[in-house]
């Protein structure tokens, strides 16, 4: 892209967007008994990386360096299980215990909450960054 | 270079900008298309690699070659790592080119627009 800061501001938007999606699997999945074969749904986690970049400065050739963001990895959680006692399930193991998933809900909620009000601050740092160009364009005219 | 060589080379960027929009909009009207895969429109890297155009068949020494006017862009399919569903827009980044595009269009005509201002100084002098 032609203009550096919104590409930052979108390296963001992209990465939260992602977590969302991770964010929303969880939920959905929250009494998934069976991922597979044998186990449940195992709880995604998302990482972030930060990507380096540098840039010269057109007006004083000076070298910026900018850090984007951008998904690194989805890691499965290493939370243990729910154990339910309900011998009617046909996932019981022979106990009479079914295994769900390790998705806590208030977790997932805090994590939502968090990746929108991070999405909402990149996308008020790219309009106003917009609105900066925008009204640079203002000073050359007459 | 002749006399509007500046104008033109921002014409050509201008064009440039106008075309992408609409590979842009293209990209977003088919966000929910399955399989649809984003396009993109190349300027400056398809400029390097220059293609021949074919030549037409000659029963006639006296035919002559038709002129095509040298291709200044080339539309692309990207191929992004593979999402979840079949789908590969990714509406954020495609609105961000879209507006980014949108600034340089403004940017560029604005230049054209002074340029143009010049001339006419120049004709007119003060």
């Amino acid at each position: 892209m032609v203009f550096k800061s919104l590409e930052i501001s979108l390296s963001a938007l992209i990465a939260e967007r992602e977590r969302m999606n991770i964010i929303s699997s969880n939920l959905a999945n929250i009494n998934s008994t069976k991922e597979g074969k044998h186990n449940p749904y195992i709880r995604r986690r998302v990482t972030f990386k930060t990507v380096l970049e540098n840039v010269v400065d057109e007006l004083s050739g000076d070298k910026i360096e900018v850090a984007k963001v951008k998904v690194d990895r989805i890691i499965k959680d290493a939370v243990p299980y729910r154990l339910v006692y309900d011998p009617t399930h046909p996932d019981a193991d022979k106990n009479g215990y079914v295994k769900y998933p390790n998705v806590n809900p208030v977790r997932e909620i805090v994590d939502m909450i968090d990746a929108m009000r991070v999405y909402q601050a990149n996308l008020t740092a790219f309009n106003n960054n917009k609105a900066m160009i925008q009204k640079a364009l203002e000073i050359g005219k007459a | 270079m002749d006399m509007f060589g500046k104008l033109n080379i921002i014409n050509d960027f201008l064009d440039y900008r106008y075309q992408r929009a609409k590979v842009i909009s293209s990209n977003i009207a088919n966000a929910d298309t399955p399989g649809y895969k984003p396009r993109e429109l190349l300027f400056e890297k398809y400029l390097k690699e220059e293609i021949p155009p074919l030549p037409l068949k000659k029963t006639d020494p006296r035919h002559i070659d038709p002129y095509y006017p040298p291709p200044k862009f080339k539309e692309i399919v990207v191929e992004n790592p593979p999402g979840y569903d079949k789908n590969k827009v990714n509406l954020d980044e495609e609105l961000a080119k879209l507006t980014d595009n949108n600034l340089a269009y403004q940017v560029l005509s604005q230049m054209l627009m002074k340029n143009i201002e010049e001339m006419k100084t120049s004709i007119k002098g003060r």
